[in-house]
């Protein structure tokens, strides 16, 4: 298991044309590249694209990313991601928030329903969420949380289990 | 830049089926120091969560204000050499019909000043390919047509 930072960012740049349909054309930076120096070659770039296409660059964004180099097996058996454990806070602006986590741990939820922000991980959680740097969409920090329950979503087709068929001596039985 | 940067987590469960949890930063923050507290955060959420943390992408977005737009097609495809063994490919829609090749419809002229501005700029030393190394020199253009 190890948790890498890819080698390079990404800026993509969104184009949309004259009937509303969308595209995107991607560049690569080395991760090392600061926000403001890669803002800056990525606004040196943008005009140079514009003049190309008759499109419309509507967006770009600057993506730095890490993955998982060995996933396989690492999931709980059991997890479910249409189970998941909503928290709700009240940010400093008055707003509310929520925050659905998905596969919930059994242990952490309670006969009820809630769940119990008293199990050390989940205070853990909770009290690094309200700390910086996180914030809500609109930048104001998290202040309190008002509910935590679980909840189950409707498993959609791609959700479904990719092996569904039964063992063999089923068949055989 | 938009003042917060979105922090996007995505989980993968026991059967196979994946989804994403995202979170907020102020855009200010470096993207190292968004980094280390999305591990640390990932790190939370594991113990809470049965689901694996496959990736973290961190995400600052700029938006723009257009006018007038044209068709996304024909687009160019770009191909660029980076060294021994090493390529990228960069389509960009909405190719202009004046920067298409006079004698084969199906190549970019890479001559024309747009062009070469761009090509130049690719290839000034910051942008590289997906495994980081430098765009060299612009191969060749190539127009695309796609259904």
């Amino acid at each position: 298991m190890a948790f890498v930072d890819l080698p390079v960012a990404s800026v993509t740049f969104t184009m949309v044309d004259g009937s509303g349909s969308q595209g995107s054309v991607s560049f690569n930076i080395p991760a090392a590249t600061t926000i403001a120096d890669a803002l800056t070659a990525a606004n040196q770039l943008r005009p140079l694209i514009t003049a190309l296409t008759g499109c419309g660059v509507v967006a770009m964004n600057i993506t730095y990313s890490s993955i998982e180099t060995t996933p396989t097996g690492l999931a709980a058996d059991y997890s479910r991601i249409e189970r998941k454990g909503v928290f709700s806070f009240r940010t400093a602006a008055g707003k509310s928030v929520s925050y659905q986590i998905p596969g919930i741990l059994d242990a952490i939820v309670l006969p009820d329903g809630r769940i119990d922000e008293d199990v050390t991980e989940v205070s853990a959680f909770l009290v690094d969420l309200v700390a910086a740097p996180w914030t809500d969409s609109n930048g104001v920090d998290l202040t309190a949380l008002t509910s935590a329950f679980e909840r189950y979503r409707r498993t959609s087709r791609p959700m479904l289990p990719s092996k569904k068929t039964p063992d063999a001596n089923l068949v055989a039985g | 830049v938009l003042p917060v940067a979105e922090v996007v987590f995505t989980a993968v469960d026991g059967s196979g089926s994946s989804t994403t949890f995202r979170t907020y930063v102020r855009s200010a923050l470096s993207h190292t120091a968004a980094l280390q507290a999305a591990a640390q955060l990932r790190g939370r959420l594991s113990a809470i969560s049965g689901c694996c943390i496959v990736r973290v992408d961190v995400i600052y977005r700029d938006p723009y204000l257009v006018d007038e737009v044209g068709e996304l097609q024909p687009s160019a495809l770009f191909i660029f050499d980076c060294g021994p063994g090493q390529h990228a490919q960069i389509p960009v829609y909405g190719l202009l019909p004046d920067l298409v090749d006079l004698v084969d419809p199906f190549i970019v002229n890479v001559s024309a000043p747009p062009i070469s501005a761009f090509v130049d700029e690719l290839t000034s030393g910051i942008w590289c390919n997906p495994f980081a190394y430098d765009l060299q020199h612009c191969i060749e253009g190539i127009v695309q047509i796609r259904p």
